[in-house]
C-alpha cells in the first residue's frame, strides 16, 4: 500500500496507534501486518484455491484459461462452494458451541453442581417454555428450567431426521418454515449439520453447486437455532437486557482502578467475574487501587453492556489498542475473535493475558481454566492475578485516550415491546402503522465485524448516518454495534442531530411514553453477534402481524466489515429467511460466477433474501435505502417514481439516457 | 455489454443451478410424499405439459421424475456455445416444471397468498379451459401473438403504454416479477379472464411456456414427445415473444433459452450482443411493440378505434360486477332495450353518421339504470337480408371488446353494463356508435358500403323504433325455422383453425354449427361473400351415401381435400362412426357413457368430474387435434338442441348428464327442444353433478326417473 490510508475512524484508537508508531521495540499492529501481507493471494480471495486433499493445492484460472478444473475434476463452482460451506460449518460450530456451553451451565445449576449462577429471569424462562411448547403449569422454576434445557440439548442430539430443530421452528414465520421445508434445508440436529457439511465437502463427495449451497443454508439454519438457544438461555441465566445508560470507548478505563478487560463472546465467565468484583474490592484496595473496573471488548463486552451496563472499551479491530493503553491489568478472554497477537502485546506491558477456555489458548497467556462448578473460585483466581499485575504497572506506559460516549443500550425484544406497549396495546401493530404512514421507512440491521481491509469503523458510521437521515431505524449487534456506540449513535443527541424528521418524531413519542423528555436513541443496541436471533425473532413477529413474510418487510441488513466465519453463516441464514444482506468485504466466492449469481439473484428467487456486494459504503447505503423503497413499493405502501430494481439500482443507474451508467461493482471483483 | 459468449455462459450457469434446485426439491418431495405420489396441475389434460410436449415418457407420479431430470442433467456442457445454452434451456424448462409441480402437490392454488395482501394476486398455472376459450381468437388472428414480460420496466408509464398498445392489437399477455406490480400501479387490470396473466415470479414463468406447448398439443394434434413436431409447430405459432426488461441474471437467461429451445425469441432493453432473430436488443420502448411484431411477422387484424378506453379481445371475457357498475341497461332492471341491424336502401344511410338521442352516462347517476336502443342501419351492394342477424350477433363481441363495457343477450333481451372505471375514463354509450361503425366496416367491409348508427336512451325514441325491430326478429325466426339441412344443397367448410390445427375441418350445415360455437351456416355464407377465398368454402352436398348418418359424396371430397388426405369419410349425424373431427376449441364434449347407453355432455367452463371418469381437460386431450375418436365429439353448444344432434344415434334423448350450469344457461332452448320431441319433462331427467358423477349411481338415477335413453337401442 503506497498511499497512506486512514487506519481508524476512532480518535482513541488513532491516538494509541500514533503513540506506538513513535515507540521502538513494540510488536507489529494489525495494520502493520495487513500492509506487510500485500498483495494478498488472489486465488484465495476468489475462493478458487482448493486444499481439501494433498493432491492439491489446486487452483482455477480466473481468466477463463486453463486450468479450469482441479486435479480431481472439481470446477470453480465446486471449489468455491465447498470452501464457502466449510466456513459456514465453522461459523455454526462457533455459535452453537457457545449455545451448548450456556446450556451446560444451566444444566449444572439445575443439578445443583454450581453456586455461581441462578435463574435471573423467571419471566424469560416461562416465555421461552411457552414458545417451545412446554406447559408451565404446576412446575417449579428448576423443573421448568430442566425441561427447557433438555429440549435445547435435544437440538444438539436428536437422531430423527424428520423432526425440525425446536429453536428454528419457533423463530420463523409459518410461510418461511414451508419454504425451508420444501427446499430441504430444515435441520434436525445442530451438531449433525456441522458433521454433514464437513462430510459433504470432503474430497470426492458433493460436487454439485446447488445441493452444496443448500446444504450450507441448512447448516446456517442450524446456526440460527444455536444462536437463539444462546440468547434465550443466557437471558434466563443472566437476565433480559433492559434500557441502561452507560459509556463506551477507551476513555472508560480508569487509571486508579484495577482494569479488567473482558474479551470474547460467552457471558458464562464474565458474568461471574462481574459478580465477584465486590468481594474482591478490598484486595484491590490493599494493592493500592481505588477499586475494580471491568470493561468489555468485542462481544463479551456487548453481553456485559446489554445486561449490566458495564462500559464497552472497544470492538474487534482495536483489541490490541486496549493493551496499548498500559492501563489494563488483565485481558481475560473466553473465545472467538481473540487475536493471537495479544500475547505479543501483553509481553510488552504489565498486562496479564488470561485465557479461560481450553478451546482458546494463546501463546503468552496464563491459562486459568474456567468451569461452572468452580466458577466463583476461578473468577477470584483470575481477579487476583489482575490485582497482582496492577502492582507492576509502569506509569510511563499509561495513556488512556480521553474519549468516551454516554450511551443508551439494552434493547432486548422484551424491552422494545415494553416501550411500544406504552403507545398501544398491540405493539407490533403500532410498528406496522408507523411503517405504513412512513414515519419510519424501514429497519436496517447493522451487524458483523471489523475488517482491517477498510478503515476501522468508518463504513459503519457512513451507513448509519445515511440510514438515519432517511428515517430508517437501526438495530445493531456485535462489533457493528460496538462501532456505533463508540461513535455517538446511541444517545438522544444522535436522534436530534442525525435522524430524519419522521424517525425523530417516532423516537420522541416513544421516549415520552416512558417518561423521558428526550427521544430514544436512533440505533438500538440489541446485543452481541449471537443476539442477531433477537432481531430475527422481532422481525418474525412483525411479519406475522403484517400477514407477510420477512422477504416482504422493508428491512435490510448490512455487515460493512464482515470478517469472521460466523458473519458468513449469519449472512447465509439472513438470506434464507428473506433478508437483503449487504457485505462490504467480498467473501471469497467471486471466482465462481455461478455462485455469485446465486448469491445475488437466484437466492432472491428462492428465498427472497440476497447478497449485495459493495465495498463503497456510500453506494451501499444508497442501494440499501433503495431496496427498502422497493420493498415498500411491493407491499403497496409507496409509489415507485425512481423505478428501483430489486437489487437497489434504479432505472437511472442502468440506462444511459437517464444518466451515466453505474457499473454493478459486485460483478467482477474489486 | 454482455457478449454472446457471456450470455451463453449465464444460461449454462442458470441451467446448472436450475437442475440442482429441482433435484433438491424433488428428492425432498419424494422423501416426504413417496415416489407414488401423484403430480399434476389442476384443469389440464396434459399432465406436466412441458414433459408431455417433449418426452414420450408419461409423468404421473413423483417417482417418474428423477430419471427424466437425469436426462437433461446429463446433457449439460460448460463450453459457452449457442447449442450448449439451448441444452441448458431445455434443462431449465424441465427443472422449472418440476419445481412448480411440487408446489401443486395437494394444493390447487398455491399462489393465492403469494403477493402481499392488497396487491395483485399471482395466478400461477393457467388451465386448459382458458386456452380453449381463447382458441378461436388465436386461430383467426384476432390474437396475433403472445407476449411474456420478464423483469421490470425502466418506466412504468411507458410499460403501460406498451401493454395498452398490445391489448389494442389483441395480444395475449403474461406478466412476471415486478412487472405485475408496475401494471397494477398503472391501473391495468390483470387476470386469466382478460388475457393478461399475472403468472408470478421465478419458476412460475414456466406456465407461460406451458400454455404455448399446450396450444400445440390441443390444436396442433402434436403427439406427446414428438420433439420435431412440437418445435416446428411452436416456431410458427402461437407467435410468442419474450420481453426481458431490466437486468438479466442467470436464471432469466436460462429461461429465455428454454423459450428459444421452443422456437420463440427474446427482446431486451439490456446491453447484449444480439443473436439475430433470437435475442434482440430494443432499448427504445416506443419501438418494442413494432420490433416484436416484425420479429414474429405477426398479422394485426384489429385496427385502432378512437375511444377513451382500451379495446381488444382481452376485455371480451371481462365481467362488470354489480358493485363496479356505474349504469346498467336491460337485464333485471327491466328497462326497454333492443339492438337491431337493418338493411336499408342507399339513400337512407349516411356512412359514419352516429346519432345519440337522450341522456348519456355523464348525465346519469352512479348506480342507475336506463333504457337503451341500438339501431344499426346499413347499406351494401352485396348485402342480403339474411346477413342482418349475422351482423347483429357480432354487436355482442364488438361492445365487449371495450374495457369497462359488458354485453350479454341479444335482440330485445340485451343486458349491458358500463363500469365505474370505464365511465371515469370517459366511456359513453355514444362510443358504441364509433365502435360499431368501425368494427362492422373492418369485418364486413366487402358487404357494406354505408353504416349509420343511432344510440338512444330516450324512451319515446326507443318506442318509435321498437316495433320494427320486433318485426325483424319475427321474420328472421321464421326463415331460420325453415332452414334445414335437407332444404339446402350447399354446406360450408370452416378451416379457420387450420393455422393451428392443420388437419381439421368443420363441415357447417344449417343444423350443425361449427364446434367453436362461433360460426353457423349463415355466418359461413356471409364470410364467403366477404372473403371469397377464405376459410368458409361452399360444398355442394352431391350424392347421398348415408341418409341417417349424414354422409354425402361432396362432403367426403371436401373432407379429403381439407384434411390433406388424412381422412376420406365423414358422418355428420353420428358420433359412433367416422364422426367429425375437432380442432381443440370446442365449446362442449359429447362422450358416450356405456353403462347407461347415453351421452354425457361437458362444457369447457366445467372443471369438475364427469361420469366418464375424466374431467373436461382430460377428455379434451383425447378429442382434439384433428383426429376422429368414435364415441367422442367436440360440438358447439347450440348443436345440442338441433334436430340433427347425433340423430343417427338416437338424438336428443341420449343426453343423460350435463353440468348444472350449462343446463341452467340453456334451459329455455333445452325445454323447447324437449317439447318438440314430445317429452316436456325430459330436461329434469338429465342428471348433473349435484346428482352424481358416478356411472353406477347415474344408471340408478336414470332408472328412477325413467329416462328415455334406457329404452333406446344400444349405441355400440
Amino acid at each position: 500500500m503506497a498511499e497512506e490510508k486512514k487506519r481508524s475512524a476512532d480518535p482513541a484508537v488513532l491516538q494509541l496507534l500514533e503513540k506506538c508508531d513513535s515507540c521502538e521495540g513494540l510488536p507489529s499492529t494489525m495494520w502493520d501486518r495487513h500492509d506487510a501481507m500485500q498483495p494478498q493471494c488472489r486465488f484465495g480471495e476468489l475462493g478458487i484455491c482448493c486444499t481439501l486433499c494433498f493432491q492439491g493445492p489446486c487452483r482455477i484460472n480466473p481468466t477463463g484459461k486453463e486450468p479450469q478444473r482441479g486435479i480431481c475434476g472439481a470446477a470453480d463452482y465446486t471449489i468455491v462452494s465447498r470452501n464457502l460451506l466449510r466456513r459456514i460449518a465453522a461459523g455454526t460450530a462457533a455459535h452453537s458451541d457457545h449455545g451448548r456451553h450456556i446450556a451446560h451451565t444451566l444444566h449444572a445449576l439445575i443439578e445443583g453442581k454450581t453456586d455461581a449462577y441462578s435463574i435471573k429471569s423467571e419471566e424469560k424462562l416461562k416465555s421461552v417454555a411457552k414458545k417451545v411448547g412446554i406447559s408451565t403449569e404446576g412446575k417449579d422454576t428448576m423443573q421448568l428450567a430442566k425441561e427447557v434445557v433438555d429440549l435445547a440439548l435435544e437440538d444438539f442430539s436428536r437422531q430423527d431426521e424428520n423432526v425440525p430443530l425446536t429453536w428454528l421452528r419457533t423463530i420463523v414465520t409459518p410461510e418461511r418454515m414451508e419454504i425451508l421445508t420444501r427446499c430441504d434445508v430444515v435441520p434436525y440436529n445442530i451438531d449433525a449439520m456441522v458433521t454433514e457439511t464437513m462430510h459433504r465437502t470432503h474430497i470426492g463427495v458433493d460436487a454439485d453447486p446447488v445441493p452444496l449451497i443448500f446444504n450450507g443454508v441448512k447448516c446456517a439454519m442450524a446456526d440460527l437455532a444455536g444462536e437463539a438457544i444462546s440468547t434465550d438461555l443466557s437471558d434466563i441465566l443472566f437476565g433480559v437486557p433492559k434500557m441502561t445508560v452507560t459509556e463506551a470507548n477507551l476513555g472508560v478505563l480508569k487509571e486508579d482502578q484495577i482494569n479488567l478487560a473482558m474479551h470474547g463472546h460467552n457471558p458464562v465467565l464474565s458474568e461471574v467475574i462481574a459478580d465477584m468484583t465486590e468481594e474482591m474490592e478490598e484486595e484491590a484496595k490493599a494493592a493500592g487501587a481505588t477499586g475494580i473496573n471491568i470493561v468489555g471488548v468485542c462481544c463479551t463486552g456487548n453481553e456485559l453492556l446489554s445486561r449490566r451496563g458495564i462500559p464497552l472499551a472497544t470492538n474487534f479491530a482495536s483489541q490490541e489498542a486496549v493493551i496499548m493503553t498500559g492501563a489494563v491489568d488483565a485481558m481475560i478472554v473466553d473465545y472467538q475473535c481473540v487475536m493471537p497477537s495479544l500475547g505479543m502485546w501483553a509481553q510488552c506491558f504489565h498486562t496479564k493475558l488470561i485465557s479461560t477456555s481450553n478451546l482458546c489458548r494463546q501463546q503468552g497467556d496464563v491459562h486459568i481454566e474456567f468451569n461452572p462448578t468452580t466458577a466463583k473460585q476461578d473468577a477470584k483466581r483470575i481477579i487476583r492475578l489482575a490485582i497482582e499485575a496492577y502492582k507492576n504497572r509502569k506509569p510511563a506506559d499509561i495513556e488512556i485516550p480521553q474519549y468516551k460516549e454516554t450511551i443508551v443500550v439494552g434493547f432486548s425484544v422484551e424491552q422494545i415491546e415494553e416501550i411500544l406497549k406504552k403507545q398501544s396495546d398491540d405493539p407490533y401493530q403500532y410498528i406496522v402503522d408507523t411503517l405504513k404512514d412512513g414515519k419510519i421507512k424501514g429497519f436496517a440491521v447493522m451487524a458483523g465485524c471489523n475488517n482491517i481491509k477498510v478503515c476501522h469503523d468508518e463504513s459503519h458510521i457512513i451507513l448509519a448516518d445515511e440510514f438515519l437521515k432517511n428515517d430508517i431505524m437501526i438495530l445493531a449487534t456485535g462489533c457493528a454495534a460496538g462501532a456505533l456506540v463508540r461513535s455517538g449513535f446511541t444517545s438522544s443527541k444522535a436522534t436530534q442531530e442525525k435522524a430524519g424528521e419522521g424517525l425523530k418524531e417516532f423516537l420522541t413519542t416513544l421516549g415520552k411514553g416512558i417518561g423521558h423528555d428526550d427521544p430514544l436513541p436512533p440505533v438500538w443496541h440489541m446485543g452481541s453477534c449471537v443476539d442477531n436471533s433477537r432481531i430475527q425473532s422481532f422481525m418474525t413477529t412483525l411479519a406475522n402481524k403484517m400477514g407477510v413474510d420477512i422477504k416482504d418487510l422493508p428491512i435490510v441488513a448490512s455487515a460493512p466489515e464482515d470478517m469472521s466465519e460466523k458473519a458468513t453463516v449469519i449472512g447465509t441464514w439472513l438470506i434464507a429467511t428473506g433478508w437483503p444482506v449487504h457485505v462490504g468485504i467480498f467473501p471469497f466466492i467471486h471466482g465462481s460466477p455461478l455462485v455469485v449469481q446465486i448469491a445475488e439473484h437466484t437466492a432472491r428467487d428462492v428465498y427472497g433474501g440476497f447478497f449485495l456486494f459493495e465495498t463503497d459504503p456510500h453506494e451501499a447505503s444508497r442501494r440499501l435505502i433503495n431496496i427498502i423503497k422497493h420493498r415498500r413499493w411491493k407491499l403497496g405502501i409507496d409509489a415507485d417514481p425512481e423505478h428501483i430494481y430489486p437489487n437497489g439500482l434504479t432505472a437511472a443507474d442502468l440506462f444511459e439516457e437517464a444518466g451515466p451508467p453505474k457499473a454493478d461493482t459486485a460483478n467482477g471483483g474489486k | 455489454m454482455i457478449s454472446q459468449k457471456e450470455l451463453f455462459g449465464m444460461a449454462i450457469s442458470g441451467g446448472i443451478s436450475a437442475v440442482g434446485y429441482a433435484d433438491v426439491l424433488l428428492n425432498k418431495a419424494i422423501r416426504t410424499h413417496g415416489p407414488d405420489k401423484e403430480v399434476g396441475y389442476p384443469d389440464t389434460g396434459y399432465e406436466l405439459p412441458c414433459f408431455y410436449g417433449w418426452t414420450t415418457t408419461e409423468v404421473k407420479k413423483l417417482g417418474d421424475l428423477p430419471a427424466l431430470l437425469g436426462q437433461v442433467r446429463e446433457k449439460i456442457c460448460h463450453e459457452p456455445t449457442y447449442e450448449n445454452a439451448l441444452k441448458a434451456g431445455e434443462a431449465t424448462m424441465w427443472s422449472a416444471e418440476i419445481v412448480e409441480a411440487i408446489r401443486y402437490i395437494d394444493n390447487d392454488n398455491p399462489y393465492e397468498d403469494d403477493a402481499p395482501p392488497g396487491t395483485q394476486e399471482h395466478c400461477g398455472f393457467v388451465g386448459d379451459p382458458i386456452l380453449r376459450t381463447l382458441g378461436i381468437a388465436f386461430v383467426d388472428d384476432t390474437i396475433p401473438g403472445a407476449i411474456v414480460f420478464i423483469g421490470k420496466a425502466k418506466d412504468s408509464k411507458a410499460l403501460a403504454k406498451i401493454v395498452r398498445d398490445l391489448q389494442n392489437k389483441g395480444m395475449l399477455l403474461m406478466a412476471t416479477f415486478d412487472i405485475i406490480r408496475q401494471l397494477e400501479d398503472e391501473g391495468i387490470n390483470q387476470g386469466t379472464d382478460i388475457m393478461l396473466f399475472p403468472l408470478g415470479e421465478f419458476t412460475q414463468a414456466i406456465h407461460g411456456l406451458s400454455f404455448a406447448i399446450r396450444a400445440a398439443l390441443a390444436f396442433g394434434g402434436i403427439q406427446r414427445g414428438d420433439r420435431e413436431g412440437i418445435y416446428n409447430y411452436l416456431s410458427k405459432r402461437p407467435k410468442v415473444v419474450i420481453i426481458q426488461l431490466g437486468p438479466i441474471d442467470q436464471i432469466k437467461a436460462a429461461a429465455e433459452f428454454a423459450v428459444l429451445f421452443n422456437g420463440s425469441p427474446t427482446i431486451t432493453d439490456q446491453d447484449v450482443e444480439e443473436i439475430p432473430g433470437k435475442y434482440v436488443v430494443q432499448k427504445d420502448y416506443e419501438q418494442i411493440v413494432s420490433t416484436a411484431i416484425e420479429l414474429r411477422d405477426m398479422q394485426i387484424k384489429l385496427s385502432e378505434i378512437d375511444i377513451p378506453v382500451a379495446y381488444g379481445p382481452a376485455f371480451e371475457g371481462e365481467t362488470v360486477r354489480r358493485p363496479d357498475t356505474y349504469v346498467e341497461a336491460g337485464g333485471p332492471s327491466k328497462n326497454k332495450v333492443f339492438e337491431h341491424v337493418k338493411m336499408r336502401s342507399a339513400d337512407e344511410v349516411e356512412d359514419g353518421k352516429i346519432t345519440f338521442i337522450g341522456k348519456d352516462v355523464d348525465e346519469m347517476e352512479d348506480g342507475s339504470s336506463t333504457n337503451l336502443g341500438i339501431l344499426v342501419e346499413i347499406y351494401g351492394k352485396k348485402m342480403q337480408e339474411d346477413y342482418e342477424s349475422v351482423l347483429e350477433r357480432r354487436i355482442h363481441q364488438f361492445i365487449n371488446f371495450a374495457e369497462g363495457a359488458w354485453h350479454t343477450g341479444q335482440r330485445n333481451l340485451i343486458w349491458i353494463r358500463l363500469s365505474k372505471k370505464g365511465v371515469e375514463n370517459g366511456l359513453r354509450f355514444k362510443h358504441f356508435g364509433d365502435i360499431l361503425h368501425a368494427k362492422l366496416h373492418e369485418d364486413f367491409g366487402a358487404l357494406l358500403n354505408r353504416i349509420q348508427v343511432t344510440i338512444m336512451t330516450d324512451q319515446a325514441e326507443i318506442e318509435k323504433h321498437f316495433p320494427e325491430a320486433m318485426k325483424s326478429y319475427g321474420v328472421r325466426d321464421e326463415r331460420v325455422a325453415g332452414l334445414l339441412d335437407e332444404k339446402v344443397d350447399t354446406f360450408y367448410t370452416c378451416t379457420l383453425c387450420q393455422s393451428f390445427a392443420p388437419n381439421h375441418v368443420c363441415i357447417i350445415s344449417p343444423e350443425r354449427l361449427g364446434l367453436c360455437g362461433a360460426i353457423n351456416w349463415l355466418d359461413a355464407k356471409a364470410s364467403k361473400e366477404i372473403t371469397p377465398t377464405g376459410p368458409n368454402q361452399p360444398i355442394v352436398k352431391g350424392e347421398v351415401i348415408e341418409v341417417e348418418k349424414g354422409q354425402w359424396t361432396g362432403v367426403n371430397d371436401a373432407v379429403k381435400e381439407h384434411t390433406h388426405g388424412k381422412l376420406d369419410v365423414f358422418n355428420l349425424y353420428t358420433m359412433m362412426e367416422e364422426p367429425m373431427t375437432s380442432c381443440g376449441c370446442f365449446e362442449c364434449i359429447v362422450g358416450l357413457e356405456p353403462m347407461t347407453n347415453g351421452v354425457v355432455i361437458v362444457n369447457r367452463e366445467h372443471s369438475g368430474m364427469t361420469p366418464l371418469g375424466m374431467k373436461f381437460s382430460t377428455l379434451a386431450g383425447t378429442v382434439g387435434g384433428g383426429g376422429q375418436t368414435p364415441g367422442f365429439i367436440g360440438v358447439g353448444r347450440y348443436y345440442l338442441v338441433s334436430k340433427k344432434f347425433i340423430s343417427a344415434d338416437g338424438g336428443f334423448h341420449r343426453i343423460v348428464w350435463m353440468p348444472k350450469q350449462l343446463k341452467e344457461e340453456m334451459k329455455d332452448r333445452l325445454n323447447a327442444r324437449a317439447e318438440e320431441v314430445g317429452t316436456p319433462d325430459f330436461v329434469d331427467k338429465i342428471a348433473d353433478e349435484t346428482i352424481t358423477t358416478d356411472p353406477a349411481e347415474l344408471a340408478e338415477y336414470l332408472t328412477k326417473v325413467d329416462h328415455p335413453a334406457l329404452k333406446l337401442p344400444p349405441m355400440m
